[in-house]
């Protein structure tokens, strides 16, 4: 006799074990928080409205990258490089050239090998997308999943699939010479339908390696150049950060609630954020992701909040006597930025710079 | 008249399994119905204790119409005792033989001294006392008829139905639980009503005041046992061949083959 | 009261007595476990401090004025209600698992047999990935929809065991099951579909209090007291109702009535409960169990003790699930489910094998 208890149950622990397996990061490494140092003057916290960063000048676009095949129903010029990033004046570096045969070393440890640049890559990640573009190979792009939506040519790039769900014979109807997937959720499937596949160790709790990634890219692609623009101007732009922020022990203390109560610690891509800017994370203690106890949270005493549904919040007596709830300045998170481990990631820890420091960051 | 069937027809999935019945049931018969397997007694127990509703015709119990009857109200009136009914197995027997108060109980209403005493009764005319600590499952077939006996005597109803009450048990337990039916029939003082389908012929004929005769979903024969079970009636309607005595100590008809 | 005519050993236990006294002492574990519940916590407060706060609201000491401010809302904000939810859906499981059990005469029945549960589901998931904001100021539409869900499920599940023309339980059971597994479908299909991060649905699924406010519990309480009192109510007739049907229509039952009244009661009541606690299993299955290996099967008895017990199993579930991992908190349905299945296994092997009888 089924029992529909037990089927809950069961189902249940299969999508346990599904979301346990999509949270970020394959048993990290936690990073040890900054020495405890007496925490000096807090930033005063105000309200405040939400400015958005907008590209200032934009870079040169270098010489085009001959490809040797036409793709179909491209409005924009094909080696238009998407900009992110301002830069005051054009940075000199060393011009580097793309070196193949390339091994690229896969997430299981596996190498990959290129001989040449892919030119029909299906990107099955927001990030992976928004690296690609940005470095001018966004039209080498032929398929990717529904839920990517930056930048805006993606619109006329074919969704062969979903969060779960991948439409493998049309991605060999498509003459794919490379996928690039961010889960190892039909790695198989298609490695035995005789695609090239790419998983990358993902980012993880290290901000840093973001960089790294940009650069492997660049080689896959042959982008080499603009790659190393990309990922120079990222970690310029975090050791701004560090730079600006070296003078302070610590600032103020920071509870992130994706949902219900979930929260990162600090061997999260995120807790790595709240490390960088120096800010107490109150779930330190927090192994990933977990369900932070509300009395925890009253005990800790956030000074600040930041939140994807702040009203669950403002209407639960329990945190009436925390901060952010009575200066009623829960910051409601842009998951674009920070939830995408791509170019506009760094766009997204400027904004969380700029609201916790106001006045601090330019 | 205590019952009275006018024309009672019972179809099951077009097969007439009671055809146009016309009966009455007077104050203090004990009535036996017999008949061949598949004839209609089982089932005119049923249309009787409300059970099955008639195809057509009109069911009277004390000249009010059956199917108007609240299931509370028939149950004051009529009780039953069903052929191997499921049980629940963890039910103590007083706890089993007290449900019999239920329709003489509003529905906040518990069981009072005065229903414990009527429980009590029933068990002890059942002679099963000595069962007062033990659960239905584990109690024989015997004992568990009695059992069932001792519910519907609680219920203290006018009219008692019992379905193949003799069936399952050995010789000495069918004269026993029979010897109470009579017993507990005389103890209405008249005005009881007790109708009994019952397959032992002999059995039927000892202990009854009067009996139906069923053949193919009709009466063939009503009246007193000796006029009803002639060899007559019984070839013909059994397809037998059997030879009729008389009972030397009772005098009613006894039947061998 | 011992008849005259029989010896010692044999007094007939024959007349009811309502366990006035069994239930003091189900009310007396109960008000132990909630004291327990809320001296404890991923906080470390002293017990002095908790008696203090506690008793602070009847101003009987001043000094109440002294202590953190923290430890008064969590005790008052977060313990409190916490307890006082885990007590009424507790209780709402046991009561309703144990009238379900009656009704399909079947030990293995629980609360979510006919489909509350994965209507309640898919009401949760379906506003969860709407995108429709699910607050409105002090208005959580989450509880609204999963409570329909679960409603809207066995009714349809009704409506068609009605429509089959047999209305014998395993109808509905079936209808039920059919009606869930669709639910449940769905919600799996829409889940996969969609992107954003699934864990808050996800462990709500699960079932936990981690949002308990005291909105919740007197939200709950008005189905809690009408479903309650009626399933008391007939808890009597319950007890005739475990005869074949029949059987108990011949002793005056009026059976398709009481299937609709304690069907709907029990129904309200596991919905209510869902909706704020999510999905929970086992207290259902559980509570009525410990009560019918102690005392027997008379509902009566069984009924209100398995609220009971329901109630202070989950307080204390609800304590480990939310002490065990400190500082971070399990769904308190993995508890429930760890300490659960061991139980229902050895029920399973006890019981003479699971026939699903009934009307």
């Amino acid at each position: 006799m089924v029992r529909p208890v037990l089927l809950n149950t069961s189902i249940a622990f299969v999508l346990m074990i599904g979301m346990a397996s999509c949270s970020e990061g394959s048993s990290p490494t936690p990073k040890q928080p900054n020495p405890a140092a007496p925490a000096s003057a807090p930033v005063p916290i105000k309200t405040y409205t939400h400015k958005q960063i907008l590209p200032s000048t934009p870079i040169t676009a270098p010489t085009p990258i001959p490809i040797t095949k036409e793709i179909q129903s491209q409005k924009f010029p094909k080696d238009r490089i998407v900009q992110y990033f301002s830069a005051p004046s054009p940075p000199t570096y060393e011009k580097l050239t793309a070196q193949f045969p390339l091994t690229v070393i896969a997430r299981d440890g596996s190498e990959i090998i290129f001989n040449k640049p892919p030119e029909r890559i299906v990107a099955y990640d927001a990030a992976a997308v928004e690296t690609i573009f940005a470095i001018g190979q966004g039209h080498k792009i032929i398929g990717t999943h529904s839920w990517v939506s930056h930048p805006v040519e993606v619109e006329n790039i074919e969704k062969v699939g979903d969060a779960f769900n991948m439409n493998i014979e049309r991605i060999l109807d498509l003459d794919a010479d490379l996928v690039f997937l961010f889960h190892p959720t039909f790695k198989e499937e298609l490695e035995k339908a005789g695609l090239k596949v790419l998983l990358l160790e993902s980012v993880d709790d290290d901000l840093m390696k973001m960089a790294d990634t940009f650069r492997t890219w660049g080689q896959i692609t042959g982008a080499v150049n603009e790659a190393e623009i990309l990922a120079k101007n990222f970690e310029s732009r975090i050791a701004k950060i560090k730079f600006i922020l070296d003078p302070y022990h610590s600032g103020p203390s920071v509870f992130q609630d994706v949902g219900d109560l979930w929260t990162p610690g600090n061997n999260t891509l995120m807790g790595n954020v709240f490390q960088l800017l120096k800010l107490k994370n109150v779930a330190h203690d927090v192994d990933n992701y977990g369900q932070l106890s509300p009395e925890v949270i009253i005990d800790r005493n956030p000074q600040i909040i930041i939140s994807s549904n702040p009203d669950l919040l403002y209407q639960n007596p329990a945190f009436n006597k925390l901060l952010p709830i009575k200066n009623k300045s829960i910051f409601k998170s842009n998951d674009d930025y920070l939830g995408i481990p791509g170019p506009r990631f760094i766009l997204g820890l400027e904004e969380l710079a700029n609201e916790f420091y106001p006045g601090i960051f330019k | 008249m205590v019952i009275d069937l006018q024309n009672v027809s019972f179809k099951y999935e077009n097969v007439n399994v009671i055809q146009e019945i016309t009966a009455h049931f007077n104050p203090g018969e004990l009535v036996s119905l017999v008949g061949p397997n598949g004839a209609g007694k089982t089932t005119l127990l049923k249309l009787i204790s409300g059970t099955l509703k008639p195809s057509s015709g009109k069911i009277y119990i004390y000249d009010q119409q059956s199917h108007n009857l609240t299931n509370k109200k028939r149950a004051v009136w009529i009780s039953m005792v069903p052929q191997n009914p499921k049980l629940p197995d963890e039910i103590s027997i007083p706890d089993f033989v007290m449900l019999g108060r239920n329709p003489h109980l509003g529905l906040l209403q518990w069981e009072s001294k005065e229903d414990f005493n009527i429980a009590r009764k029933s068990m002890s005319l059942t002679e099963i006392d000595y069962l007062s600590r033990r659960k239905l499952g584990e109690i024989s077939g015997g004992e568990r008829q009695r059992a069932m006996l001792a519910l519907a005597i609680t219920q203290q109803s006018p009219i008692m139905l019992l379905d193949e009450p003799t069936s399952n048990l050995d010789i000495y337990h069918q004269i026993k639980i029979m010897k109470l039916i009579k017993k507990i029939h005389t103890l209405k003082s008249g005005f009881g009503v007790t109708i009994l389908a019952i397959h032992d012929l002999n059995i039927a004929a000892q202990f009854s005041d009067r009996i139906l005769l069923f053949s193919n979903g009709s009466i063939a024969a009503d009246g007193m046992p000796k006029e009803v079970l002639t060899k007559n009636n019984i070839d013909s309607i059994y397809g037998s061949e059997v030879t009729i005595i008389t009972h030397p100590e009772h005098g009613t008809p006894v039947i061998l083959s | 009261m011992k008849p005259t005519t029989y010896t010692n050993d044999q007094d007939l236990v024959l007349t009811y007595k309502y366990p006035w006294n069994k239930i003091t002492i189900g009310i007396v574990i109960i008000f132990i476990c909630a004291v327990i519940g809320v001296a404890i916590g991923s906080v470390y407060i002293p017990v002095t401090s908790v008696f203090l706060i506690l008793f602070s609201k009847l101003n009987l000491f001043n000094e109440s004025t002294e202590l953190t401010p923290a430890w008064h809302t969590i005790i008052w904000n977060i313990r409190l209600p916490r307890v006082v939810l885990a007590l009424l859906v507790g209780a709402s499981l046991g009561i309703s698992g144990a009238t379900y059990q009656g009704l399909f005469k079947n030990p293995l029945a629980d609360p979510y047999l006919i489909g509350v549960a994965s209507g309640a589901s898919l009401g949760a998931t379906i506003v969860f990935l709407s995108g429709i904001p699910f607050t409105y100021g002090y208005f959580s539409l989450l509880p609204v929809a999963s409570f329909c869900g679960g409603i809207i499920a066995v009714f349809i599940a009704y409506l068609i065991s009605i429509k089959s023309g047999n209305t014998h339980l395993s109808t509905l059971l079936l209808a039920g099951l059919a009606i869930g597994a669709f639910a449940t479908a769905i919600t799996g299909i829409l889940m996969l579909r969609s992107d954003p991060d699934l864990r808050p649905l996800l462990s709500w699924l699960m079932g936990g209090f981690i949002r308990a406010q005291w909105s919740h519990s007197i939200l709950i309480m008005p189905y809690m007291i009408i479903g309650v009192s009626f399933i008391l109510g007939y808890s009597r007739i319950l007890n005739t109702m475990q005869l074949e049907g029949y059987y108990a229509e011949s002793l005056g039952v009026n059976i398709e009535k009481t299937k609709r009244i304690l069907i709907v009661s029990a129904t309200l009541v596991t919905a209510a409960a869902v909706s704020f606690s999510g999905l929970i299993g086992f207290v259902g299955l559980i509570a009525p169990h410990i009560i019918r290996l102690l005392w027997g099967t008379d509902y009566r008895t069984l009924l209100p003790l398995s609220g009971l017990v329901g109630a202070a199993f989950l307080i204390l579930a609800d304590l480990a699930a939310r002490t065990i991992v400190s500082p971070i908190e399990l769904p308190v349905g993995i508890i429930t489910a760890l300490v659960g299945s061991p139980f229902f296994v050895y029920v399973l092997l006890k019981t003479k094998g699971s026939t699903v009888d009934g009307y």
